[in-house]
């Protein structure tokens, strides 16, 4: 654990009000060691995914820095920087050109970036892929409403890592996808990360799928992060008011159904 | 006791009459006086769809092809019709308050809109009721809140106006199509126990579909767990989530992450995905992902039976002893 | 929800946009066959006048009657289809493509791009696109030439709006996210991810757009502005026979029917095409 940090961000702020109003992140800063996996949780509008957008270089920070190995990568990215931060996002149904077949969509980032030299190699690469997300050479002709969600959000995966990134960034990934599903595609994840030896920062508002993947846990609320812990401590010992509330309201299977007593406490 | 609610045979369908397709096949189900009834199941299971069919508000293209619907009225069940219903009766709660509720229309009028129009009720009467409700759906401040419109109100607020409004009706029944999916968890679970408190206090039926387990676990009494359309698992919540009897339920259990799943090993995943509604396989539908699936699987037809040594009521005919070899049910969590 | 789960799950048979689109294709290209080899199908002259035959209603000779000239009508609807589809289709394929890359630019762009694009926009859409077109066809002179120019000024404008008002929807989505996270540059996420999926819309209207450019491209004709003889035209051969509606309709109809046959396998192919694009 001791090791240097491969991701920092650095005293981040994202101000869509002008400073009128409270800033949507205000003041984060991360750190997350070379192959391991920090897990952001919070409810939606908490920044979270703002900081997701700024970390992938999407949007401009307001101020602050995100640091790679320790260099302040800008933002717009260049085309050398822009690779070494993937990201996978929510929502299955749009996270894929619907145009596009699952090979195109794979050979177009190889290619671009010289990942392959033509484009047989590009295709041999993008069965590699597919195998490494639990898919095969079966869906490569496949256009995205052609594949369930569980599989579109495997090929956002495969399209991550097309370009062999060193961070991957997963905002919500599996948020969309039933519960059956989600497992699966919660094994895939945290078997490549431990297989590529990635670094992830993964964002979600549910806490017990956080807690699972994550090495260390984040909450933020309202901006800021409230509380910070190894996950198991986090869960058991939550310190921070916000975070005992959220680990109170996580529903657990073998937990109490709704009884007299919590009738009495205010609504 | 005389259900409150009985659903019958329920086959909806969409497509050609010629070749139609059946989003969901012979559903049925009865909810008692003062129960909370959960319907769970991914989507596509048909858990929505059937709910919008009791309250006949079937989307553009789905019909229904077979089945009855009851609802109580002095002391038997009898058929009822959907507008009659939807006035007294029955209540709904939907997933998205935000396009549930008309927006050009204030708070305090908007709870009170439907009785007062059928009951001719005063401005006055119209209003106070409103306040009345609006308090006991727990909204911080009733006087003030009536006077608000839809939008400036929180997502949690507006989920207790859309309650308010059901509760207006005096239903007997209230229906809730995902009321808390949208909402965040410390919110969702506010709700929960604000429609725990009105069940309790006014011996209100209540009907809940979602997909989120945790949440019948907290709310409901009973449950029916849908899987392509049909229900393949129904009993007490307490049983059904400690003990299932149908490999389906078991796997949805298994595959939850818990706050305390170890961390240490992979989840147990269902393999596969449910199959839509026009590539359902012969016999049990969920057999080509099921562990315990045997050859008589594919060929014996749906029915929901007692198992032996639990009062739960299931599908899977292994279990329920109807064919192939036996299997404990204790295997399926094992 | 569930319902869009459970039909969404539904195989929808692509790459057929159903018999409508093929039959509305094949009705404009047998048209379009027909008026190259007008003189050899029908054994006329289309320019060959013949007093003595003036007026003659439809007959087995002359199925389409003769007119004024008596010159064969038939010959010469036929004749006039090769330059009224083509004018046709080029009024309307050449606003279409000026305002969808317009549109393009201004919805991925914004800035003063965008500014400009929707500013020049609102400019010309406060004139009346007929009166626009009238004025600037009557400024450069008629003729086919002039009716392009004339269409495509008054016509880019609703390509781009409609256009940007895709685009603005397309680039908030995660896929054109993913493709300018993974340093795809703007030109390719524009080309390649952006314009391909706001296009099938822009298509469909174009497609029904070919029958208004026909008829704009009708009325100039009529009011002297459009085609001039020696070239024939339908709008120029209904504004001909218009004298002698009440007792030789059909050199007036005839031209009037073949814009409704234009119509109809126009709407034919759009209806098709957006049935075949709709996702």
């Amino acid at each position: 654990m001791s090791a240097a940090p491969l991701l920092q961000v650095d005293d981040v702020v994202v101000d869509y009000s002008h400073g009128r109003g409270s800033p949507a992140v205000d003041h984060v800063s991360l750190d997350i060691p070379r192959g391991r996996t920090l897990g952001l949780v919070g409810q939606s509008g908490c920044g979270k995914s703002s900081l997701a957008r700024v970390v992938a270089g999407l949007a401009a920070p307001t101020s602050g820095a995100v640091r790679l190995g320790g260099a302040v990568l800008p933002t717009p990215r260049g085309r050398a920087d822009a690779t070494r931060i993937q990201m996978v996002f929510q929502d299955p149904s749009s996270a894929l050109n619907p145009m596009h077949t699952v090979r195109r969509t794979l050979t177009e980032l190889l290619l671009v970036h010289r990942r392959a030299p033509d484009r047989r190699a590009a295709t041999d690469r993008a069965v590699e892929l597919l195998e490494l997300v639990g898919l095969g050479a079966a869906v490569l002709d496949a256009r995205p409403r052609g594949l369930s969600g569980g599989q579109r959000q495997r090929v956002g995966i495969a399209r991550a890592l097309a370009v062999e990134p060193e961070v991957l960034i997963a905002d919500e990934a599996v948020s969309a996808l039933d519960v059956s599903v989600q497992a699966a595609v919660l094994n895939t994840l945290r078997d490549l990360g431990a297989r590529l030896d990635l670094t992830m920062l993964f964002i979600s508002h549910d806490l017990a799928v956080t807690r699972y993947v994550s090495d260390e846990l984040a909450v933020m609320h309202r901006g800021r992060i409230v509380e910070r812990g190894r996950p198991d401590d986090v869960l058991r010992h939550p310190r921070h008011e916000y975070t005992r509330s959220l680990v109170a309201a996580t529903p657990r299977m073998d937990g109490p159904a709704l009884s007299e007593a919590e009738e009495a406490r205010p609504l | 006791m005389t259900p409150v609610l009985r659903i019958t045979d329920l086959v909806l369908e969409t497509g050609p009459a010629s070749a139609p397709l059946r989003p969901v096949s012979h559903v049925g189900f009865e909810v008692a006086p003062g129960e909370a009834f959960g319907l769970v199941g991914e989507s596509g299971s048909g858990k929505s769809l059937t709910l919008r069919a009791v309250t006949g508000l079937l989307p553009e293209g789905v019909r229904q092809a077979g089945g009855t619907l009851e609802l109580e009225r002095d002391g038997a069940l009898r058929p009822y019709r959907f507008a009659e219903a939807r006035g007294r009766g029955i209540g709904m709660v939907f997933q998205e308050p935000m396009t549930a509720l008309n927006p050009t229309m204030r708070v305090g009028d908007l709870v009170t809109a439907g009785p007062r129009a059928r009951h001719g009720w005063s401005r006055r009467t119209a209003r106070s009721r409103a306040l009345d409700l609006l308090a006991e759906v727990g909204m911080p401040d009733p006087e003030g809140q009536a006077r608000m419109w839809p939008h400036q109100l929180s997502g949690g607020l507006r989920q207790r106006v859309m309650i308010a409004m059901a509760l207006a009706t005096e239903p007997s029944v209230l229906l809730c199509d995902e009321p808390t999916t949208a909402l965040d968890v410390a919110v969702q679970d506010q709700i929960l126990r604000l429609l725990h408190r009105i069940r309790v206090e006014r011996g209100l039926s209540i009907v809940f579909v979602t997909h989120d387990l945790g949440v019948v676990r907290r709310l409901c009494d009973r449950v029916a767990v849908m899987y392509a359309g049909q229900v393949v698992e129904t009993g007490r919540v307490d049983e059904v989530f400690t003990r299932p009897t149908h490999p389906y339920s078991a796997g949805l259990l298994r595959s939850m992450p818990t706050p305390d799943t170890p961390r240490d090993r992979p989840l147990a995943a269902i393999p596969g995905g449910q199959p839509g509604a026009a590539d359902r396989p012969e016999g049990c539908r969920f057999a080509p992902r099921c562990a315990h699936a045997v050859p008589a699987c594919a060929r014996l037809a749906h029915t929901l039976a007692e198992v032996p040594g639990s009062p739960s009521r299931s599908a899977c005919l292994r279990v329920a002893g109807l064919g192939g070899p036996p299997l404990d049910r204790r295997a399926l969590i094992a | 929800m569930a319902l869009v789960q459970v039909l969404g799950r539904r195989r929808v048979r692509r790459g057929s946009g159903g018999p409508a689109l093929v039959i509305g294709a094949v009705l404009l290209a047998l048209l379009l066959a027909a008026s190259f080899a007008a003189g050899t199908l029908t054994g006329h002259d289309p320019a060959l006048t013949d007093l003595t035959a003036r007026f003659r209603p439809p007959t087995a000779q002359h199925w389409f009657g003769t007119d004024q000239l008596g010159r064969d009508v038939l010959t010469r609807v036929l004749v006039a289809a090769g330059t009224d589809l083509p004018l046709a289709l080029l009024g309307a394929a050449v606003p279409a493509v000026i305002g969808i890359v317009l549109g393009a630019l201004a919805g991925y762009a914004r800035g003063w791009i965008g500014t400009a694009v929707m500013r020049l926009a609102d400019l010309i859409q406060a004139f009346p696109s007929y009166i626009l077109l009238i004025v600037l066809v009557f400024l450069l002179g008629p003729g086919g030439g002039s009716f392009l120019v004339g269409a495509a000024v008054g016509a880019w404008v609703t390509y781009a709006r409609l256009v940007r008002g895709v685009v603005l929807r397309l680039r908030e989505l995660d896929y054109v996210r993913a493709a300018q996270a993974a340093g795809l540059g703007h030109t390719r996420v524009l080309l390649r991810h952006v314009l391909p999926n706001a296009l099938p819309q822009a298509v469909v209207y174009a497609a029904s757009d070919i029958v208004l450019a026909l008829s704009y491209l009708a009325a100039l004709s009529y009011l002297g502005l459009g085609i001039q003889a020696p070239g024939i035209e339908w709008g120029q051969m209904i504004a001909e026979g218009q004298p002698f509606l009440r007792n030789q309709w059909w050199v007036s109809v005839m031209p009037g029917l073949a814009i409704i046959l234009v119509g109809v396998a126009v709407r034919l192919i759009a209806g098709g095409l957006e049935r075949r694009l709709q996702r």
